[in-house]
């Protein structure tokens, strides 16, 4: 005999076991934080014509997200030094788990899948020990955080998966402390040491690479990947008119290879790049510079191609061949061949990141 | 303070076909009266002034290459430029012109360099101006110019010289520039036009009225923070290290007057955007143009004398008050504010 209980929680259950994909959330292909004209938080889920389909309050400014490979389900990362990182269902739009970063470490914005979706890896401060690492969480068990291991260097901060499930890490190597200027003022200037991390899906060092030491001061923050190429994107923590490069390619067991566009584009961008990625067509690669409102355009052999201008530019992402570019203007742009407005919610100020997600059925 | 004499040129003669759409009909609002306010008072007069003294200083150069002879107007381009440098959008943003106009500050001492290989080589870049407007931008600009004419080891050259030659060239190059940002500035669908059409279906740069004025707003701000933080900033050093060899333009003795010029165009600047009367703005603009008069100090050497520094960190200090009084007068009337990634990214 069935109770009346019992047969809602089968129809419910019913409804919700059945492997929901991202095709069950509208198929949404990006996912972006914002915050609106009240001064409001929240991630975004875009469609592939940068519409909004869903919005998900966020407690407190927000960073990038981590998108499962298969379930329409993200990981929404607060901004450093935010403890907070939500796990969102982008079919309902609403926060299935709240995670927090364990005593005496934060999280620094960015986090990935990997072991087919089970396992979510975020980058963390143990600032009680002045040392990066890397929180292990295992979706099957709630999101219950399962081990921490090292990150091989201070600051990580985006943390990527290879095919293979090879983590590359972008290890910034800016100390800081919440107690510090609320978690932003950098204690290590004179010594740090940024660095591109690779651990194997065992999460041990296998490679790892360190710059010359006249660029010390280039911390490595953000990465691109396509095909085993690693596109890292630097902000130099020196003088804002040296001329030095904003973005390396990588190819794991060759040496980094920097680029620089020609000197006065390239002093254009006042040593600062803020997020970098590959076109869809992974033709080319791309960092933004919102501290001037500039694209850098580079080809993957390390050629400079083109500039353009957009104010207050941040977030971008590969797009068909192409890319999305994000702006703290409410602005959402197309970028191929020419530049294409796709949606301008003028009362949404994106923030830094945008992130692509897995186009599956 | 001490001044060298200037050539003017009466703008009038130029300013003759600006075509303009200001505020528009259906887009007139106060963000779009601001910025027609500033597109015509502001910065058409002063892109117009820059193309004419860049002019006047390849006619000098033409007429008399030499180092003193050509002083006079190499110094009235500079002080048009300091009325235009500030507006890094646009015609002067494109292909990084606002830096080959510029190279400043040059850390790696590239300009000398740049300019010796030059001359050592004859190198016939100079006889094109298509092939010259490719050579490094270290040895383009204002700043080449100031080694030619201002530095011992450079500007002893003679009429008909190869460095004569040079100074033609870099003189040529910098008008064409200069040109170049006056058409693209003032034509018909020019950039004066793309600022007062914002929101206008056809375009595509500024979606809407708050982003051209966003956009104004941020190279207010910006130039003054530039003043305060490179050219007041960089000299200054650490009170262990004064850098006087460091400030901008020593060598022609600028360095003061580029402060006060930058301030000057930043004041005119703040009256055509703000709304009302930016009273506490242009007070305390004023009381830094009066503190760079009273420092009689022209390139700042006085950073290594505790007295001197000290007044010099001031009238930074005040640039930088400026910047908050123009939040309240100009930013909070019009509902602007600085970029939200620009100012804090990560």
């Amino acid at each position: 005999m069935t109770s009346r209980r019992g047969f809602l929680f089968g129809a419910v259950a019913a409804s919700v076991t059945p492997r929901l994909s991202w095709a069950d959330a509208g198929n949404p292909a990006f996912l972006g934080a914002a915050r609106d004209k009240n001064g409001a938080f929240a991630l975004y889920g875009l469609s592939a014509e940068a519409q909004i389909l869903f919005r998900v309050d966020l407690p407190a400014r927000g960073h990038a997200s981590a998108a499962h490979p298969t379930r329409p389900e993200a990981v929404a990362f607060a901004r450093r030094p935010g403890t907070y990182a939500l796990v969102i269902d982008c079919v309902g739009g609403q926060v299935l788990h709240k995670m927090q970063a364990p005593e005496g470490r934060h999280f620094m914005g960015h986090g990935v899948f990997v072991q087919d979706g089970d396992i979510l890896v975020t980058t963390e401060n143990n600032y009680a020990e002045g040392k990066g690492c890397l929180g292990l969480w295992q979706r099957s068990k709630g999101y219950a955080r399962i081990a921490e291991v090292d990150s091989h260097g201070i600051g990580p901060h985006e943390i990527r998966a290879m095919s293979d499930d090879t983590l590359v890490v972008a290890n910034g190597g800016i100390l800081t402390h919440p107690d510090h200027g609320g978690g932003r003022d950098k204690l290590n200037l004179d010594t740090m040491q940024p660095s591109l991390a690779y651990l194997t899906p065992q999460f041990e060092l296998e490679e790892q690479h360190v710059l010359a030491d006249d660029l010390h001061h280039a911390s490595i923050r953000h990465l691109a990947l396509h095909d085993g190429l690693v596109g890292f994107a630097m902000q130099w923590q020196g003088d804002p008119f040296d001329i030095v490069p904003l973005l390396g390619l990588h190819r794991r067991g060759a040496e980094p290879v920097l680029c620089e566009a020609p000197l006065a584009d390239q002093l254009s961008m006042k040593a600062y790049a803020s997020s970098v990625a590959f076109n869809g067509a992974g033709s080319e690669l791309a960092i933004t510079s919102s501290k001037v409102g500039r694209i850098h355009r580079f080809d993957p052999d390390g050629t400079f191609l083109s500039a353009i201008s957009r104010a207050d530019v941040s977030g971008i992402a590969p797009k068909d061949q192409g890319y999305l570019a994000s702006d703290g203007q409410g602005t959402l742009m197309s970028i191929d061949m020419d530049m294409r407005v796709l949606n301008a919610a003028s009362d949404l100020a994106w923030d830094n990141h945008l992130v692509s997600l897995p186009r599956l059925g | 303070m001490m001044m060298t004499p200037f050539v003017r040129i009466p703008l009038s003669a130029f300013a003759t076909s600006i075509v303009l759409f200001a505020g528009g009909g259906a887009y007139a609002g106060p963000q779009a009266d601001a910025v027609a306010r500033v597109v015509t008072q502001h910065a058409v007069p002063a892109v117009l002034d820059f193309s004419a003294q860049t002019k006047a200083l390849e006619v000098a150069a033409k007429s008399d290459c030499t180092a003193g002879a050509l002083a006079p107007a190499y110094n009235a381009s500079f002080d048009a430029w300091m009325g235009l440098q500030h507006l890094n959008i646009g015609p002067v943003e494109a292909d990084a012109r606002g830096l080959t106009i510029a190279f400043w500050p040059d850390k790696k001492g590239m300009i000398p360099k740049a300019l010796a290989a030059l001359i050592a080589d004859q190198d016939a870049a100079v006889a094109d101006a298509s092939e010259f407007a490719h050579v490094s931008i270290a040895a383009r600009g204002l700043f080449a110019l100031e080694f030619m004419i201002f530095d011992d080891t450079f500007n002893a050259y003679d009429q008909g010289s190869y460095s004569c030659e040079l100074v033609q060239a870099i003189t040529h190059d910098l008008a064409q520039t200069a040109d170049h940002i006056a058409q693209e500035w003032t034509r018909e669908d020019g950039f004066a036009a793309t600022l007062t059409t914002a929101g206008a279906a056809n375009n595509q740069r500024y979606l809407s009225e708050t982003e051209a004025a966003q956009a104004l707003y941020t190279m207010l701000l910006t130039g003054l923070e530039n003043s305060a933080e490179q050219r007041i900033g960089r000299p200054l050093g650490s009170f262990e290290k004064p850098r006087p060899k460091r400030a901008e333009a020593y060598r022609s003795g600028r360095s003061a007057r580029n402060v006060m010029l930058s301030v000057l165009a930043a004041r005119e600047f703040a009256a055509a955007m703000a709304p009302e009367t930016p009273q506490k703005t242009l007070e305390i603009l004023d009381e830094v143009v009066t503190k760079l008069q009273d420092l009689d100090d022209p390139s700042f050497a006085s950073v290594s004398d505790p007295f001197g520094r000290l007044k010099i960190e001031i009238i930074g200090q005040r640039i930088e008050a400026a910047t908050d009084a123009i939040a309240n007068d100009i930013g909070v009337p019009l509902g602007i504010s600085a970029g939200f990634n620009a100012s804090d990214g990560d």
